[in-house]
């Protein structure tokens, strides 16, 4: 009788507590987008937090605004998911958004931000490079506005072992030749490795491959082709390259090179700062970097990076539009760059601030734009889904599923289905 | 010797065989508790190692850290529970309304109940979408208990109904006889008849619930609904360029199935009447 | 029990004396039904309806408004080489891990059924895959088929095998296929090991008697008694691995390249990436898959209960 009395008041309670508990959450459409009048609400991922933070005080203060701050995903492809959902149900929780470039384009086309043309003074473009002017039109802005301020600027840099091997290979060719002469993968040491795992990464160093071949990654032509059999000679014919590759990530790619198994690879600016974090092993003759290696049409490095958006839905419209042209603004920006190396853009009055600090990243951006090595992110409408389409297809030519050609056909079926 | 062997040939086989099963089925939870208990550099070495030469809990708050882990424990709790008591209330009421209460049509409904079973879940999430778009149904338990509960009602009233089958008709009769009406019946007399079949499909429903990922997934994008499930893809996805949480998301395993080895271990025997139940009838 | 009618039921009463006994039956059905038929109205037979008929449109909140278009999304479908391995690897990995579930679940169950005093915690350890999340799952086992840390892996290496489990698209198969069939044989253990009790001791003893082998017992009196049990778990297992998501979903994401992908993770994936026309043409085609495997139920049954 006690086991079923207690029983019964265990259910009893039990329910009365997810009832209780799920009292304030059951909002109707009446409470959404309730407007707030004295917050702003900003997503961004988490390690910018404390940056963010650290700017923030005077905004308040000026504007009498609290900003808060919520967490973002630093996936692309996620974020898109994220805020597709909430935007395609009428509701943006958030005022301001950090957005990345597979996300804005699809939302600028929905029609579902808010454009920036008049928020953002002339004076704030005017700061950035030409080069990366020239990408605005089709990644942050839609059809003559613009819809997105870039606050990141990410090139694959080349790394190398200068300690070990002395010169980067300068071309292909040195690739594999160089390749061959330090591979021991008996030991697991390997010439080079990138992590290639699904979901954009082999995408990454595809495009990346075929910016050295002059080619077009999107309209699967004979630069993709070259890129791609690169890769699988380098995987599966050369084998300076670990198979395992294809599943593994960046962290699995930065340890086995800090690991000092291999030589060289490509690889964005955040590992600059897993490689100083790692003091132990750390030195910058361990991660020198070189120009990008060239291919048939020279050496070739894309950029592309997140940037703030403003929800057509941002519930606290105002403080929206004052948050994100304080935050891009030529005073703050390089604020921003000084407490979160994420932030570092070739912006002239970043630059001018970090002049002469011996920022690797920032003497290897100068390095790449004498060059003229850097390139664009190639761009499609609907990123997330075609980067999706390139790996499926040339992933069956690497795993050796299908012949090249038959891959890129492939490539060129799937991709044809999204337009 | 020989002797022996015939003799207890059969028994060691059996023995044998236990042995072999339970390593199989134990050998994953051991990996995942170990490396929960692995600091994060032993994790990751090669050859790897069975046992960590030294120990820590230390994985545990640094997932807690990353993560609002006490968070998602709470929304799990609530999505679990609104689910298996709304379904399993639901369901017990249908169950005895198309065990006793025969009406024209009765079977048919039946019919369509356990045939809707059938439909896979994932395929009808467009037009839940769009639904609950229009509704703004999403990121609120209310939403994901409704989807969740009816998901399992089916199983459930199923249950009911081969379980009311079972009790004797007679004393309901007499009782109408006696004057009582139908709810007085079903109150006083069916109800607690009802009860083994109810606490059964409250343990069967709740771990189902528990271990749900595609509704929370899809309908639950923040944090103040994310369940357990979902908090466990978004520590990966999360990480999934710039690092490999294993140590983080083996600590967070450990911890999203204690509830159900709980359950399983004290609520064996009903598990097992239940899950048998639909299969045999 | 008279004596006991409180007010309210008086009233109720003394308002509906012309209902007649069958009538309030029915109200009081209708009543009790009402919550569950509501819920499954909302969200299963609408849907259902609802995605048939969204399966002839073109449809993407992003960029295109509903449009009809009537066979295009299936003339897609048959070009999409991606949908199509999924298709492919979908029949594979239910039809596969059924069957094993079911060859395996046979062995536990007769195991379990021993006449030797079983552990009680054996039967209680037989219950944790089935109870623990299957994101809980694939995430452990994906670890330790790591191509580098992996458990498994090492193990394999040291008896000299080499397999690289999640990079080679036949063994990444292979590897889902052993996940699912680790979690669910359990299940279906314990399904078939309720039929085994129900088999009557003194067939077995008769058997005996004849000179039967234990193996010779269970081919000719087991197996044909629980044949029918056999087919319905198999039916509901093929229709419940159909709508398995989370394990690709988790373990591989598709990979590599799209090899594991199963069509529950296709329709996902145009879900969330709001290709909501062709997701539901996609849905179609499980639902045709349904019928399919409905359709070779019913044949089995036939031929069970013909051959009994």
């Amino acid at each position: 009788m006690s086991e079923q009395m207690s029983r019964r008041n265990f259910l009893k309670s039990s329910a009365a507590a997810a009832a209780l508990a799920a009292a304030p959450k059951m909002r109707g459409p009446w409470v959404i987008n309730r407007r707030r009048q004295n917050t702003v609400v900003l997503r961004i991922q988490a390690f910018a937090h404390e940056a963010i933070q650290a700017v923030l005080p005077p905004f308040q203060e000026s504007t009498g605004l609290t900003v808060q701050l919520d967490t973002g995903p630093s996936s692309g492809v996620e974020h898109l998911t994220e805020a597709t959902t909430a935007y395609a149900a009428g509701d943006s929780p958030w005022d301001v958004v950090s957005d990345s470039d597979e996300g804005a384009p699809v939302e600028a086309r929905a029609g579902w931000l808010e454009p920036l043309d008049g928020v953002i003074p002339q004076e704030t473009w005017d700061d950035f490079p030409q080069g990366m002017r020239d990408a605005f039109p089709v990644w942050y802005g839609y059809d003559g506005a613009m819809y997105r301020v870039p606050h990141e600027f990410a090139v694959g840099y080349y790394f190398y072992r200068k300690d070990l091997i002395g010169e980067a290979p300068k071309t292909w060719e040195e690739v594999i030749e160089k390749g061959l002469e330090v591979t021991d993968s008996a030991n697991n040491v390997w010439a080079t490795a990138d992590g290639l795992t699904k979901g954009a990464l082999m995408f990454v160093y595809l495009a990346y491959l075929t910016s050295q071949t002059g080619g077009d990654i999107f309209a699967m032509d004979d630069g993709l082709a070259n890129a791609a059999r690169l890769l699988y000679e380098m995987i599966n014919t050369y084998k300076i390259m670990p198979q395992d590759v294809i599943n593994m990530n960046y962290d699995q790619q930065n340890e086995l090179y800090m690991d000092d198994k291999v030589m060289f690879m490509r690889q964005w600016p955040f590992f600059q700062s897993v490689a100083e974090g790692n003091a132990a092993w750390y030195s910058p003759d361990k991660v020198a970097i070189a120009l990008p290696p060239a291919g048939p049409m020279g050496g070739g490095s894309w950029w592309g990076g997140w940037g703030f958006t403003i929800p057509k839905l941002a519930p606290n419209m105002d403080g929206a539009k004052a948050l994100i042209a304080y935050l891009t603004s030529n005073e703050v920006a390089p604020q921003l760059a000084a407490g979160q190396s994420w932030f570092v853009m070739p912006r002239t009055s970043i630059l001018n601030a970090m002049a002469g600090t011996g920022n690797p990243i920032v003497d290897a951006m100068g390095m790449y734009a004498d060059a003229g090595v850097i390139r664009p992110r190639p761009f499609h409408p609907r990123a997330a889904e075609a980067q999706i389409a390139v790996e499926d297809a040339i992933s069956l030519y690497i795993t050796k599923q299908a012949t090249l050609q038959e891959a890129l056909q492939t490539g060129k079926d799937l991709l044809a289905a999204l337009e | 010797m020989r002797a022996f062997l015939r003799q207890h040939n059969g028994r060691i086989t059996t023995y044998v065989g236990f042995i072999i099963f339970a390593i199989i089925v134990l050998f994953p939870f051991y990996f995942i508790v170990i490396s929960s208990v692995t600091p994060r550099y032993q994790i990751f070495q090669i050859p790897p190692r069975y046992f960590p030469e030294t120990l820590t809990l230390e994985n545990y708050p640094a997932m807690m850290n990353a993560i609002p882990f006490w968070q998602f424990y709470l929304n799990s709790l609530i999505f679990a529970l609104g689910s298996t008591i709304t379904s399993v209330l639901f369901s017990a009421m249908a169950g005895y309304a198309l065990a006793r209460l025969k009406f024209p049509g009765s079977n048919l409904v039946f019919l369509g109940l356990i045939l809707s079973i059938a439909l896979p879940q994932v395929a009808l999430l467009v037009p839940i979408r769009e639904i609950y778009n229009a509704l703004h149904l999403n990121n609120t338990y209310f939403g994901l208990i409704v989807l969740m509960s009816s998901l399992v009602t089916p199983f459930t009233v199923w249950i009911m109904v081969s379980f009311v089958h079972q009790i004797p008709v007679e004393i309901e009769e007499a009782a109408l006889i006696d004057g009582a009406t139908i709810w007085q019946t079903i109150l006083r007399i069916v109800l607690p008849t009802m009860r083994p079949a109810i606490a059964t499909m409250l343990i069967i429903n709740f771990i189902i619930s528990w271990n749900e990922l595609l509704y929370p997934l899809i309908f639950a994008t923040r944090n103040d609904t994310k369940t357990l499930s979902v908090g466990l893809i978004s520590l990966g996805r999360e990480a999934m360029g710039t690092s490999r949480p294993w140590d983080l998301m083996s600590a967070m395993s450990v911890l999203t199935i204690v509830p159900v080895i709980v359950l399983v271990i004290f609520g064996q025997r009903a598990i097992v009447s239940g899950l048998t139940r639909g299969a045999v009838k | 029990m008279v004596a006991n009618v409180s007010p309210p039921q008086a009233v109720t009463r003394a308002r509906s004396p012309q209902l007649t006994l069958n009538q309030r039956r029915y109200l009081a059905a209708a009543l009790l039904l009402a919550p569950v038929i509501l819920l499954r109205l909302f969200t299963t037979l609408y849907p259902f309806l609802q995605t048939i008929v969204l399966s002839f449109h073109e449809y993407n909140p992003a960029f295109t408004p509903r449009t009809y278009v009537g066979l295009e999304n299936f003339e897609k479908i048959a070009a999409d080489i991606v949908v199509k391995s999924s298709i492919e690897f979908t029949l594979i990995f239910v039809f596969g891990s059924t069957f094993f579930q079911l060859f395996f679940g046979v062995m536990v169950a007769s195991l379990l059924n021993s006449r030797l005093r079983i552990p009680n915690f054996i039967r209680t350890i037989n219950l944790i895959p089935w109870a623990i999340p299957m994101v809980v799952a694939a995430v452990g086992w994906r670890w330790m088929f790591d191509g580098n840390y992996g458990w498994i892996v090492d193990l394999l290496r040291r008896i000299g095998l080499q397999i690289n489990w999640l990079t080679d698209p036949a063994s990444a198969r292979v590897a889902i296929l052993i996940v699912a069939i680790w979690k669910s044989t359990p299940f279906v253990a314990v399904s078939i090991l309720a039929g085994l009790q129900g088999v009557p001791e003194e067939l077995y003893e008769a058997a005996k008697v004849d000179g039967a082998n234990a193996w010779q017992s269970f081919w000719g009196i087991t197996l044909p008694l629980i044949m029918p049990l056999m087919v319905t778990i198999g039916m509901f297992m093929l229709v419940w691995q159909l709508a398995v998501f989370d394990l690709p979903y988790t373990m591989t994401a598709g990979g590599p390249g799209f090899a594991t992908s199963v069509l529950a993770y296709q329709v996902q994936q145009k879900v969330v990436t709001l290709n909501y026309g062709y997701a539901s043409a996609i849905s179609v085609i499980m639902f045709l898959i349904v019928g399919l495997i409905g359709a070779l139920g019913l044949a089995a049954f036939r031929r069970v209960q013909v051959s009994m």
